[in-house]
């Protein structure tokens, strides 16, 4: 393609004026961006004489092309190209030339480092072997110089792409002059990435490779395929019925065609409501594969499944809220029954824990928390159908069974389930009570599977908080008034006052202890605090303080944090893994940032769709359900993507707490009698495994947010 | 509305909407209660089972006011590092070591912030440029430095780089100024001398005319229209002032510092040690300088050249051996200064003939000349002492001497932070350039703005809007980040909290002076930049 | 021109000096107003002069602090019963339309009667391509607010609305933001709802609409009504100074 060109006189008088005189410093930069590039070049040429001149060659031969295109006024695309992007000004003449020059010298370097001088071996040293002088027969050694008590090496082995860096070392034993001595040595190894003889170890990292990615879980191998194959089959199973079974519609076809209740009603196709269920399931099947799961945990899932199943059928497939009001009854029953029964209602609390973001406490596991994830259903139809309409004085909901009986006929499922205890289920199926061997995580799993697993868990597990501490340090709820916060916190400080102060001012030893000593002036502070900055609103007040503060910490001492503390804010005697300290911290700083992400998109949405859902009528709850969260929560996906790449790449940091992430078994991997002093290689892998996961991850929220954006439309 | 009788009034007020809201605040404050109550519960019962020994006082009581009594005791372990050349031991207290270490966090985020708003603002207008190759490169760098973790960007950059550079030697015979080695970056610096205080003075009046002449000509511009060339006339006037200060202050320092010479060696001042030792070698002043690489190519053997280049004695790290060493360099003639541990050692070597000249303080050699047995051999001569003396870097057995240093572990938290950092600057500079929308650069065309102008006038306090409060976030993330100094070994506070908990065995005290030490510092730096922030804005008003 | 007298049944609005402040600036100043059964009120006024902070305090959009405001037989006080009550009965139409942009046409209109008057899907799905099909766009019944244009999204706002069956339907400004092609299918629509019957309160500055359909003019300034007519009355023959310079302004530009 030819662009047209207005006629035009080339004019050296205006060319100078306009390149190198346009402002009194551009004759100097220019002179010193001249000085500059000559100088590089020439040592360029020095280093790397062939690649440099070709290098300059194609730069003339280019940007002689372009001015001659450009004088005859006749640029193809390319030159046009190359007159717009690289050779604009006389400094980006110089400048292009500069970046070229430079980045060759990078890619060189890099080549030989990693390719030409590398070795891929990943056979460890071997032992020396003692050979009698009178058999020595080595070809290019010379056994008069070894006898004259020089040493000679020679390389080890050749592979496809360079010398390698071993080499074998003959030396006369000096203890026994009959005998040689051949062992095994590095040349190379240890040295750094610039010097001129280095090259890579790839050898350490092909050894290691098994550690860098899942360490010891790699002993239970067939759990981990398991694991992957799940996933796999389950994008298999999408792709299938995204594509085939059940191809959605376009939204931007037109669906101009009348819509008529019931027969054209948009409810989900079974395949998709089972390919929602599957997921949703996946990782409880996964993570039981990874830790190991009692017989009791297995049928915690199954009980879990169902009520997940059930659940998804009602709201998913049959698109009903779920308002059943005889349900309610039921779980309002089951609530009390609950609070009459202790075992039962200590499930609930703990349960209620970790849906708190507890992570799993003490001897609760994640599928139990499934189990009761379905009681906490019954116990919100329960607030839903029975305690809200009394509050609001709203219609009562009819009579009416139908949805609910499979709710119904899911909850007695569990409830029967739950009575297979581990003894009754061995009775019967005459199998072991541990089904799959639980392993200590601490011990167990590392590598880029503790890193993935420690991000998956703090996301997911920080959502819920996530949301909870953004509608809380946004809620607008009346607070307690002034009249009742100044007389309660000036009792508790006179109280205190009279208590505590004397006695700590008699016996301080400084005036800072005695200044101490007045300490209840505090709560006094506090509640002046609360009045003037959150109008009384305590709950605003314990969200912003709390996200806040982890906002205001380092990464590095919520871990620590986590570690110390964790164990001393549970109830004495309760055993805790790191791992599971670990993942709590990071929830809690997961939890705190994502706050301030779903703070901002529901700043984001416009004050019409809150007033829009106040004025038709909808409680609440639901209009944050269906209107507030649905827009908000979609807003801030990108960022709660970013977020995510975030996590994965801090998991860098928990091998300060011992745990075996990447890092840890790459710095250990220097360690080793093999690979002493190998660091830069299995860095260098580190970095392409984090840059490429986390640019996959970003290039997939920016393809989510175009998506996203259609929908909204 | 119907009347309500008396108890279904009072149940009514139950569904107000305000009453409501209180009883809401009411259950979440139990609740919050309940859960901290817990929490403390379970915490009191933890360190009960742990001992008593964390909050033990001195007299064997146990109070929790004793928490941090065991900070006043000897720390007993190493800082390898301080800041601004504070003095630490390992019998200083904890107390000490941990303040030492609060300096070391303050001093790498505060030249971090410095280092990466310069890197980011680079990075950010580099994104944007003309040049397809430069926009590339930039985007590249933020790429790669965004997609990959902090830590392992440290670990790379202290093990595989700095901990592989080569040795000192090598690193001396490479090159000559700045010397990058294992043990760290040498480079050369500048030493105020005591004369500095008179310049700085004169720089100070110098800065505050500027600031006047700035002000006043300014107010003037706005009153009667026209340029008036401040942007010349204030840098003028405090250049005026440093030269005028920089030759008061040379007068000031005359005979501060002098040297002690032998008549016999028929040195009688700087101005003919040159002759004096071209004589010694027989050659001309001119021929000075080949005389090294005479030695070097063996035509001069070491005896000769030993004796006959100038030999002086001064104490190691004085003004004096600063001072001579620059002047002799300037004369570039054939010398050695044997630096020792102080000024008496110095006098001794000279006494025991050791060297031509000794250097140091007029008052000490006052004092020590007059014990020499043969006083009137000797006589005293000044050397100029200028206010900046310019330091080098030089090797001196096993390591190097003058010039100003960097640790390899400052340098890799410093330059890890600083590339990281300046990456999302870079970011966040470009979208506030972007942010400025090109009908401004049009409208500031159209009214006749020259491009300084719009710069200054149109972009810059648009586009800093825009850029202020996510830079707030980088810098916090800076400050927070350099606690990662402890991958590094670098002594930041969080390091040596960690030895002190380790030590100690103290994790909650510590882990409190932890947290209230890093929300200080993001306080202040949020509330400088929302500080900050307000000015911009009302700038742009 | 003869107006049409209606044959009025019951209060359903009654407000009794209403007043309401934003911090120190008085914006409603005793407001007395009553509107009955199947009454078409149009309030008229310059910008700034508290209308449409009048009209939002009827369905609690924003609270009055001073006064009473009694909708069908209910009073709003800060009893959330009464709140929910009275949001019920109210239907609203925004002059941003306020759709919601992640539902459907269809889930816009069924969300608050499956949700709020508990019907089920069926039911409430029927009702809503009723007045859909009322308003003129059952076609459109499966696309995104997004996909269609600002008369038909206003269009849709109303089959919200009715869909709850609502005692009163207020109108904030409905046609403001629209198009002048898009303006007259929603006063069209309008025009029909008054025909039927329905209680309305409409703030406006379609004089015609006003002229033609109100049964009364609430002409508001500086947060009081300052004249209360009939149109016939209110278009020719003012009563107030002030009505008279806001006519001559709008009619003569």
């Amino acid at each position: 393609m030819t662009v047209t060109q207005p006629p035009r006189r080339f004019n050296l008088g205006m060319f100078i004026r306009e390149y190198f005189f346009s402002s009194w410093f551009s004759p100097f930069w220019l002179a010193f961006l001249a000085y500059v590039t000559v100088r590089f070049t020439i040592n360029r040429l020095a280093v790397a004489p062939i690649a440099t001149i070709i290098i300059l060659l194609i730069w003339i031969g280019t940007l002689g092309w372009m001015i001659n295109a450009d004088m005859s006024r006749n640029h193809n695309s390319r030159t046009y190209w190359l007159k717009e992007n690289m050779y604009n000004s006389v400094t980006n003449v110089l400048v292009s030339l500069l970046i070229v020059l430079m980045l060759s010298g990078i890619v060189i370097q890099l080549w030989n480092y990693g390719v030409v001088r590398a070795s891929w071996t990943d056979v460890p040293l071997g032992i020396d072997e003692r050979i009698p002088v009178d058999e020595f027969n080595v070809e290019g050694v010379d056994l008069a110089l070894l006898e004259a008590g020089e040493s000679v090496s020679i390389p080890f082995e050749q592979n496809g792409l360079g010398t390698d860096i071993r080499e074998y070392k003959y030396k006369i034993d000096s203890a026994n002059p009959d005998v040689v001595i051949r062992s095994e040595e590095y040349i190379y190894l240890g040295r750094n990435l610039f010097g001129d003889e280095a090259g890579a170890n790839w050898g350490a990292v092909r050894d290691n490779f098994a550690n860098l990615m899942v360490f010891r879980f790699k002993e239970y191998s067939p759990r981990l395929w398991a694991a992957l194959a799940i996933i796999a089959a389950l994008a298999v199973f999408s792709v299938l019925v995204t594509r085939v079974l059940d191809p959605e519609s376009n939204p931007d076809d037109d669906v101009d065609e009348i819509y008529v209740p019931g027969q054209n009603s948009q409810q989900l196709s079974i395949w998709r409501l089972l390919m929602n269920f599957l997921w949703l399931l996946s990782p409880f099947v996964i993570w039981k594969l990874l830790l190991g799961s009692t017989m009791s945990g297995m049928i915690n899932i199954i009980a879990g499944a169902i009520m997940l199943f059930v659940t998804l059928y009602i709201v998913l497939y049959r698109r009903q809220t779920i308002n059943v009001t005889l349900l309610g009854w039921i779980a309002s029953g089951w609530l009390i029954f609950g609070l009459l029964i202790a075992p039962l209602f200590s499930i609930a609390l703990r349960g209620l824990l970790q849906g708190a973001g507890m992570g799993v406490v003490g001897s609760i596991n994640l599928t139990t928390g499934l189990v009761i994830f379905g009681h906490i259903v019954f116990g919100l139809l329960f607030l839903y159908n029975f305690v809200l309409p009394f509050f609001n004085g709203g219609p009562r909901p009819e009579f009416k069974l139908g949805n609910g009986g499979w709710l119904i006929l899911a909850w007695l499922a569990v409830l029967a389930l739950r009575q297979f205890t581990p003894e009754i289920a061995q009775a019967i199926f005459f199998i072991d009570y541990e089904a799959i061997e639980v392993v200590d995580p601490d011990q167990t799993w590392g590598g880029l599977l503790l890193s993935v697993i420690i991000a998956l868990f703090a996301i997911v597990v920080s959502f819920p908080m996530g949301i909870l501490l953004a509608m809380g340090r946004r809620s607008e709820i009346n607070g307690v008034p002034w009249w009742l916060t100044y007389p309660l916190a000036g009792l508790a400080a006179i109280w205190f006052f009279a208590t505590s102060t004397p006695e700590l001012f008699a016996t301080s030893r400084n005036w800072f202890e005695s200044v101490l000593a007045f300490w209840p002036i505090v709560i006094i502070l506090l509640a002046f605090a609360l009045q003037r900055a959150f109008d009384g609103n305590v709950l605003a007040a314990f969200s912003t303080m709390f996200i806040e503060m982890v906002r205001g910490v380092p990464m590095i001492t919520i871990i620590f944090f986590a570690i110390i503390f964790v164990p001393l804010f549970l109830p004495p005697g309760t055993e805790i893994n790191q791992t599971w300290r670990v993942m709590a911290g990071f929830t809690f700083f997961s939890a705190a940032y994502l706050a301030e992400n779903v703070r901002g998109g529901l700043q984001a949405l416009s004050k019409g769709q809150y007033e829009a859902a106040d004025a038709v009528g909808l409680s609440g709850f639901q209009k944050y359900a269906y209107i507030i969260m649905p827009q908000a929560l979609r807003a801030v996906i990108p960022a709660i993507v970013g977020q995510f790449i975030g996590l994965f790449k801090d998991t860098s940091l928990v091998f300060l707490v011992g745990l075996f992430d990447l890092l840890a078994v790459a710095n250990n991997i220097s360690g080793q009698p093999d690979w002493i002093n190998v660091r830069t290689e299995p860095y260098l892998l580190l970095a392409v495994i984090f840059f490429f996961g986390s640019a996959i991850m970003a290039g997939y929220s920016r393809r989510l947010e175009a998506q996203l954006g259609v929908g909204e439309r | 509305m119907e009347s309500n009788s008396g108890i279904s009034n009072i149940f009514a007020k139950l569904f107000d909407i305000r009453v409501l809201g209180v009883i809401a605040q009411i259950v979440g404050a139990i609740v919050v209660a309940l859960t901290v109550s817990w929490f403390v519960g379970n915490v009191a019962g933890n360190l009960e089972s742990l001992g008593e020994a964390q909050f033990i006082c001195e007299d064997g009581t146990v109070a929790y006011r004793c928490a941090y009594d065991f900070m006043d005791s000897a720390a007993q372990f190493d800082v390898a590092e301080t800041s601004f050349g504070m003095s630490y031991d390992n019998s200083d207290s904890y107390w000490r070591a941990i303040g030492v270490a609060a300096v070391n966090t303050i001093r790498v985020t505060i030249i971090g912030c410095i280092l990466t708003t310069i890197l980011g603002t680079l990075v950010g207008i580099a994104r944007l440029s003309k040049n397809w190759l430069v926009a590339n490169v930039s985007k590249w760098y933020v790429d790669l430095f965004r997609n990959t973790p902090l830590v392992l960007q440290l670990v790379f950059i202290y093990f595989s780089f700095f901990l592989a550079l080569p040795s000192i030697k090598e690193a001396a015979e490479n090159s000559n100024y700045v010397f990058l080695s294992n043990r760290g970056i040498n480079y050369p610096s500048l030493v105020p001398t005591e004369s500095f205080r008179v310049l700085a003075i004169f720089i100070g009046l110098g800065l505050i005319l500027a600031y006047a002449i700035w002000l006043v000509l300014g107010r003037r511009e706005e009153r009667l229209g026209g340029t008036t060339n401040r942007a010349i006339w204030a840098p003028v006037s405090l250049l005026l002032f440093a030269v005028v200060g920089w030759f008061v202050a040379n007068a000031s320092a005359a005979g501060n510092q002098v040297m002690l010479v032998n008549n016999a060696s028929g040195i009688t001042g700087l101005d003919n040690v040159s002759q004096v030792v071209a004589d010694r070698f027989g050659v001309e002043i001119a021929d000075l300088g080949g005389i090294q690489a005479q030695v070097d190519a063996g035509d001069i053997d070491q005896k000769t050249f030993k004796d006959g280049r100038l030999n002086v004695c001064a104490a190691r790290g004085s003004l004096e051996a600063a001072n001579i060493d620059s002047e002799l360099r300037a004369l570039a003639i054939p010398y050695s200064i044997s630096r020792v541990k102080d000024a008496d050692k110095a006098f001794q070597d000279y006494a025991a003939g050791k060297c031509d000249v000794l250097a140091a303080e007029q008052g000490f050699i006052n004092e020590m000349s007059a014990t020499l047995e043969d006083a009137t051999s000797f006589s005293i001569v000044g050397i100029p002492e200028r206010p900046l003396r310019l330091s080098l870097a030089k090797l001196e057995g096993l390591n190097f001497a003058g010039g100003g240093k960097m640790t390899p572990e400052f340098a890799a938290i410093l330059i890890g932070l600083v590339l990281n950092t300046g990456a999302s600057v870079g970011e966040i500079v470009r979208a506030g350039i972007q942010a400025v929308s090109k009908g401004q650069t049009e409208a500031a065309r159209a009214i006749g703005l020259s491009e300084g102008q719009r710069l200054r006038l149109v972009v810059l306090p648009q586009a800093l809007r825009v850029i202020i409060p996510p830079l707030t976030s980088s810098y916090l993330n800076l400050a927070k980040n350099s606690t990662l100094a402890q991958i590094v070994a670098f002594p930041d506070f969080w390091t040596v909290i960690f030895t002190t908990i380790n030590q100690s065995g103290r994790a909650m005290q510590g882990m409190l002076l932890t947290m209230l030490f890093y929300l200080t510092l993001s306080l202040i730096i949020s509330a400088f930049l929302n500080w900050y922030n307000q000015r911009v804005k009302l700038v742009e008003r | 021109m003869t107006v049409v007298e209606k044959e009025l049944g019951p209060e359903m609005v009654v407000c009794k000096d209403v007043n309401k402040w934003y911090g120190d600036f008085h914006v409603l100043k005793g407001i007395d107003v009553t509107v009955r059964e199947g009454e078409v009120i149009v309030i008229l006024g310059p910008s700034g002069s508290g209308k449409s902070t009048f009209i939002r305090c009827i369905n609690r959009l924003e609270e009055h602090q001073q006064g009473q405001i009694v909708v069908d037989g209910t009073e709003l006080t800060h009893d959330i019963r009464n709140i929910q009550e009275i949001r019920r009965e109210v239907g609203m139409v925004f002059q941003q339309f306020n759709l919601f942009p992640h539902l459907t046409v269809i889930d816009n209109v069924t969300l608050a009667p499956i949700n709020v008057r508990k019907w089920s899907r069926e039911k409430a799905e029927e009702v809503a391509m009723r007045w859909l099909d009322r308003v003129g766009i059952p076609e459109q019944a499966q696309k995104y607010p997004g996909q269609l244009s600002g008369g038909q999204q206003q269009r849709v706002a109303i089959a919200r609305a009715l869909a709850m069956e609502p005692k009163i339907l207020l109108f904030d400004e409905p046609t403001s933001a629209l198009d002048p092609e898009m303006i007259k299918e929603v006063l069209d629509v309008m025009r029909d709802l008054a025909k039927q019957g329905y209680t309305i309160m409409a703030v406006t500055h379609e004089m015609g609409f006003a002229q033609s359909v109100a049964d009364r003019i609430l002409f508001f300034d500086e947060g009081k009504i300052v004249e209360e007519n009939t149109p016939a009355n209110f278009f020719t023959n003012p009563k107030e100074e002030r009505t008279k310079l806001f006519l001559s302004q709008i009619l003569n530009h």
